[in-house]
């Protein structure tokens, strides 16, 4: 099975460094341009499965920001070459890092980031976008009969 | 005594003549399953849900499950060896979400919010469907026709053309033909907004360009 992640980042002044994970599969890729794109191809998939895209950027815990400023957005996810996950459609689960956590427990002002998390595709955190992939895909979507 | 095999291992041993019922729903696939049931070995249900819940058959010969358009591709490259064709039966999109709405809203749902869920499920996006399986597998084992031209009002013409096509010659005379398309009742006309009828437009004709059939207008 293919899995393609289509990438957007806020800004040209750094280049942020993420990691993807699915199954026993694990692509790390670097968002050089504005707009980025990335297929996993021939992925095993016969059980139930997570998707995650992770950002860890340590600089952040040196800084007094609660965020990274340049955004990494995950715009769009198609699955099997066929279903579209978006911001609008079987949005993912935000996980933060302990760690950034801790972070910002420290900082005014943070209180924000976790009103933004429901439906939330955008990394400007340190932790993960997770993604319950089931097996067969379909029924990430619709009840089971069977099941 | 030969030991028992499995279904499953009869399944890989056959040859290709299993029909796979793509979809879609609401397009009068228990009349025609109603038709032509007694031509196939199999005394299972209509809709098994195998290939689309598990990722397998449950047997060799017939698989009626209306869903099974969305299945995965790997599950596709494990049956179509042992696939002679695939039935495919598209229908005017509003008319499949006014009669799914009709037969599965609680009251609370909004038509529109119900219409956008079937866009998002892709029930509603024949033309990303058809690519998708002709990417899949080879175009002329899949038998494409339209609940409104093909079926509707001309029952025993679409039951010849679907049983020489399917190379069953021997359908089972005096059997349902004449007995009317179950209807659902209490079936609404609502429309959606623009937004969705541009989707559901664009998705149509995607489907008539893949598949080259002139687009259906009705009278």
């Amino acid at each position: 099975m293919n899995i393609e992640l289509q990438f957007k980042k806020s800004n040209l002044k750094s280049e942020p460094t993420i990691e993807i994970h699915f199954g026993d599969t694990v692509i790390k890729t670097q968002i050089k341009s504005l707009e980025h794109k990335l297929i996993m191809h021939d992925l095993k998939h016969d059980t139930d499965n997570e998707l995650v895209v992770m950002r860890r950027e340590d600089y952040l815990y040196n800084t007094q920001k609660t965020h990274h400023e340049n955004k990494v957005i995950v715009e769009k996810v198609i699955v099997d070459d066929f279903w579209e996950l978006g911001p609008d459609w079987y949005t993912p689960e935000s996980v933060l890092d302990s760690h950034y956590l801790k972070h910002i427990e420290g900082i005014d002002g943070s209180e924000w980031i976790k009103n933004t998390l429901n439906h939330n595709t955008h990394l400007f955190f340190n932790g993960k976008l997770r993604w319950q992939i089931k097996y067969p895909v379909r029924r990430c979507f619709f009840k089971d009969v069977r099941r | 005594m030969a030991d028992k095999i499995s279904c499953e291992e009869m399944f890989f041993q056959g040859c290709a003549k299993m029909i796979v019922y793509l979809g879609m729903p609401k397009c009068a696939s228990s009349w025609i399953w109603e038709n032509i049931k007694k031509n196939f070995p199999y005394k299972g249900v209509k809709e098994p849900h195998a290939l689309v819940e598990l990722g397998r058959p449950d047997n060799s010969v017939v698989d009626f499950s209306t869903n099974n358009w969305s299945m995965d591709s790997s599950t596709v490259r494990l049956i179509d060896k042992q696939v002679n064709k695939y039935i495919y039966v598209v229908r005017d999109p509003m008319e499949i979400a006014n009669s799914y709405f009709a037969q599965t809203s609680t009251g609370k749902e909004k038509f529109n919010d119900f219409v956008f869920s079937l866009v998002k499920t892709k029930l509603l996006c024949f033309g990303d469907i058809i690519e998708r399986w002709y990417n899949l597998v080879d175009k002329e084992k899949i038998l494409i026709y339209d609940y409104n031209r093909d079926i509707f009002g001309k029952q025993e013409q679409f039951i010849k053309d679907l049983c020489a096509r399917i190379g069953m010659n021997s359908r089972n005379k005096n059997w349902f033909l004449g007995k009317q398309i179950n209807q659902t009742i209490g079936k609404t006309n609502y429309r959606c907004d623009d937004k969705l009828m541009t989707q559901l437009r664009y998705q149509m004709d995607k489907f008539y360009r893949i598949t080259g059939i002139l687009p259906y207008l009705s009278s």
